[in-house]
């Protein structure tokens, strides 16, 4: 059912919400994106009260159906909050219904932010920019800053946690071995056996490092979710995924290969380098990354977001949304596991020589 | 079944029409709904009904498992992820090692009627390792 039968509602909701007289309220329609929820574009103007004028706002609510991982609106709308205080910028969380008796289902109302989200148009205008000269390392500086933004939200501790987010479960030095757990429950819920992520998660679990700090993590930082207008960034989205973690495992889904949307030689979300987004992140939280453990946290990405594609195989094959960019996401999985047949291969491959001098200055080329 | 045209012609003729005469018009969502179409019937006419090589997958699990060939390639995959979750190939064994040539055999098998691109950028490595 669509939310535009239920614009008197949503009008009284507000003006309660606010307390002041609701002037206007366009619901100008679905914006795109978004598989796992619908996000639709208000226009509002009010008066009185202390959001006074007119606002551009996105009204989120749950799809059709869900994905075993993902967070309810409610608690989204606490993890945003968290985000924003931290600092971090994201479209500022405004109000919420979470009794579903407004538009049928819970929903939350945030400030719209301008710019694009879709990779392809990001990474198309970025390229623009520098060939124009317009701006210099576009993608370099945006990756610096994105460093700096994870940061912010990673200043976040269970220790020091605001009192919304009492529902996330608790991480803590065994982090890993939970996670290789639900993984393989994960993997049972699965029509299908996956022999290739059966053999990634012994290695994950067989490999784990230590982990030395948990912070509140985003846990879908990626482009897509990454609301960008020319070469600025205006906000991070989609904090469905949000938890306890540890902090280099944002920075590994950053980099996992996965996310590169084809620029796989820039290996920070396929906009810029390592290096750039490391020297961002240790300018704000003091700490530098260790490349490895990045590094390991791409092979769980890669498992992870195989997972994921797999599910939203399901939502067409089996549960109710008969659609076909969802069946063909399923088919991602299989470019996942050969990223970690060979991925696993390099990570336990003995470290290579440095290179010549002379050979230096070539890209592309065997590493 | 049918003899003339015969499954394979007929969807030839549908991704070929589909390319040649619709998509050419199509634009913006329509556009990526048509690609997304023309691609999921490229991927069906790539893997045909290939049994032969379902068999040849079947009976290469069934050496690794040192057990006779399953019915079905589900049931046989099924057989092969308890064994691994069960840590039957034991890391630097020959086992593990014919183990992990099967699943990249397998796995590039599938990428390649999916998505070959994909497996050529992979192979490029233009990416460097820390």
């Amino acid at each position: 059912m669509s939310i535009l039968q239920h614009r008197t509602a949503l009008i009284d909701f507000i003006a309660r919400e606010t307390g002041s007289k609701v002037i206007e309220l366009e619901i100008e329609g679905k914006l795109g994106g978004g598989a796992i929820q619908e996000n639709w574009s208000l226009s509002l103007v009010l008066e009185g009260g202390p959001h006074a004028g007119k606002l551009a706002l996105v009204l989120r609510t749950d799809a059709a159906t869900g994905i075993a991982e993902s967070r309810s609106r409610v608690q989204e709308f606490a993890l945003i909050k968290a985000a924003h205080d931290a600092g971090m910028t994201v479209p500022e969380p405004l109000w919420l219904d979470e009794s579903g008796t407004v538009i049928g289902k819970p929903f939350t109302i945030l400030r719209r932010l301008s710019g694009v989200a879709e990779p392809r148009l990001v990474l198309g205008r970025l390229s623009d920019l520098a060939e124009s000269g317009e701006v210099e390392e576009p993608g370099e500086v945006l990756v610096r800053h994105l460093g700096q933004e994870l940061a912010r939200l990673h200043q976040v501790t269970p220790a020091q946690a605001p009192a919304g987010l009492g529902f996330l479960s608790t991480a803590g030095h065994d982090l890993i071995r939970q996670r290789v757990a639900d993984y393989r429950r994960w993997l049972d819920r699965l029509p299908e056996a996956q022999p290739v992520l059966e053999w990634a998660l012994n290695w994950i679990e067989d490999r784990a490092p230590e982990v030395e700090r948990v912070t509140l993590c985003h846990r879908d930082f990626r482009l897509g979710n990454i609301m960008i207008e020319d070469s600025e960034l205006r906000g991070i989205l989609d904090f469905e995924f949000a938890g306890w973690s540890d902090p280099d495992e944002d920075l590994g889904w950053f980099c996992a290969r996965c996310w590169r949307f084809g620029a796989y030689d820039k290996e920070a979300g396929g906009l810029g380098s390592k290096a750039s987004l490391f020297s961002g992140y240790a300018e704000v939280s003091g700490r530098q990354p260790d490349p490895r453990r990045v590094r390991y946290w791409e092979i769980v990405a890669a498992l992870r977001w195989a997972l994921i594609a797999l599910d939203q195989g399901e939502r067409c094959l089996a549960g109710g949304e008969r659609k076909i960019e969802l069946a063909l996401t399923a088919l991602r999985a299989i470019e996942c596991e050969y990223d970690l047949l060979l991925e696993i291969d390099d990570y336990d491959a003995p470290p290579k020589p440095p290179r010549h001098k002379h050979a230096e200055g070539t890209q592309g080329g065997e590493n | 079944m049918l003899d003339r045209p015969d499954d394979a012609t007929l969807l030839a003729l549908a991704l070929e029409t589909l390319q040649e005469r619709l998509l050419p018009h199509l634009k913006g969502e329509d556009k990526l709904t048509g690609l997304l179409i023309a691609r999921a019937l490229a991927i069906v006419q790539s893997d045909g009904s290939d049994d032969h090589a379902r068999q040849q997958s079947i009976a290469e699990i069934a050496r690794l498992l040192d057990a006779a060939p399953e019915k079905s390639l589900a049931d046989a995959k099924r057989h092969l992820a308890a064994a691994i979750r069960n840590r039957r190939f034991a890391a630097g064994t020959p086992e593990a090692v014919r183990l992990r040539d099967h699943l990249l055999h397998d796995t590039a098998a599938r990428l390649r009627l999916v998505n070959l691109k994909y497996m050529a950028a992979r192979q490029r490595r233009a990416e460097s390792s820390v």
